[in-house]
């Protein structure tokens, strides 16, 4: 499988899709209550890297109260998507072991 | 906080600024607001529910105001605020609908959809509503910057990387 490269904001995005399937306000909602902080502007920057890389696909919703007579555009985490969250995920808590960790003592 | 219970809406026109709360026959409360802009030259009447979702705003000039009596004027808002209670959330028009054209064309409607949203929200909470234009303005603002200067394309890459890239190719 190709190594894919994520950071953190990516990882965290991955990670509340794989519960569900979300819309952009509510992914930036989600991300907020995790403690990772998001705006607009930066979220639609992420999703359309994780588009390119086939790791989410997105597909139109019914436009719902509040929205100005606008659709909800939903993203889905694709399987590549789901393998590239386990392997980032693994990689990150080993580096987070190896900073608590470090091996050796003073 | 005792509220009133009637439709009478207590007007008192002389005053350059009048904010009354006022109930319809099924009890839903309204908030209305006589003010004067344009160097008192037009008179503004806002009506907005007290939950602060739906709004109505009445625009006229300083003469034909002056020539309405009290009465016609309550009849005007209770009137609009009947349109309004009858009217369901979803025909509440696109407000950020003048700078929409700012935003990528093929991001549009996500974009406007979530910011309306947003809106929504923040006005449900109670927010001001210069906090709200703030906050809003901020987001449209980091949305374009993302689209001028990044065409909205990835951003998130290791920079190291490409630039390891960029000097390999120039060798």
């Amino acid at each position: 499988m190709d190594n894919i490269k994520l950071n953190r904001k990516e990882i965290a995005i991955l990670g509340i899709l794989i519960g569900e399937d979300c819309y952009g306000y509510e992914l930036v909602k989600k991300a907020g209550e995790k403690g990772e902080t998001l705006m607009l502007g930066g979220l639609y920057n992420i999703m359309k890297s994780l588009t390119k890389k086939e790791l989410v696909e997105s597909y139109w919703g019914d436009d719902s109260k509040g929205r100005g007579g606008s659709r909800r555009r939903y993203y889905k985490i694709t399987g590549k998507g789901e393998n590239a969250f386990t392997t980032a995920r693994k990689e990150w808590i080993r580096l987070l072991n190896m900073n608590t960790n470090p091996g050796f003592s003073l | 906080m005792k509220m009133p219970r009637s439709n009478k809406v207590n007007i008192v026109k002389d005053s350059k600024y009048v904010r009354t709360t006022f109930s319809l026959e099924n009890g839903s409360m309204y908030v209305c607001r006589i003010y004067s802009r344009f160097w008192g030259r037009t008179v503004f009447i806002d009506i907005e529910n007290a939950e602060r979702t739906k709004s109505s705003s009445v625009k006229v000039s300083r003469s034909i105001y002056e020539s309405f009596t009290a009465d016609q004027i309550n009849m005007i808002i209770v009137y609009r605020a009947k349109r309004l209670e009858a009217q369901p959330y979803d025909d509440q028009p696109n407000q950020i609908k003048f700078i929409q054209f700012l935003i990528p064309l093929k991001y549009r409607e996500e974009i406007t959809g979530d910011l309306s949203e947003m809106i929504y929200e923040m006005k449900a909470k109670g927010m001001k509503k210069w906090a709200i234009a703030v906050i809003i303005y901020w987001q449209l603002f980091y949305i374009c910057y993302a689209a001028l200067f990044f065409k909205l394309k990835e951003i998130t890459g290791n920079a190291s990387e490409g630039a390891k890239e960029k000097k390999e190719v120039s060798k």
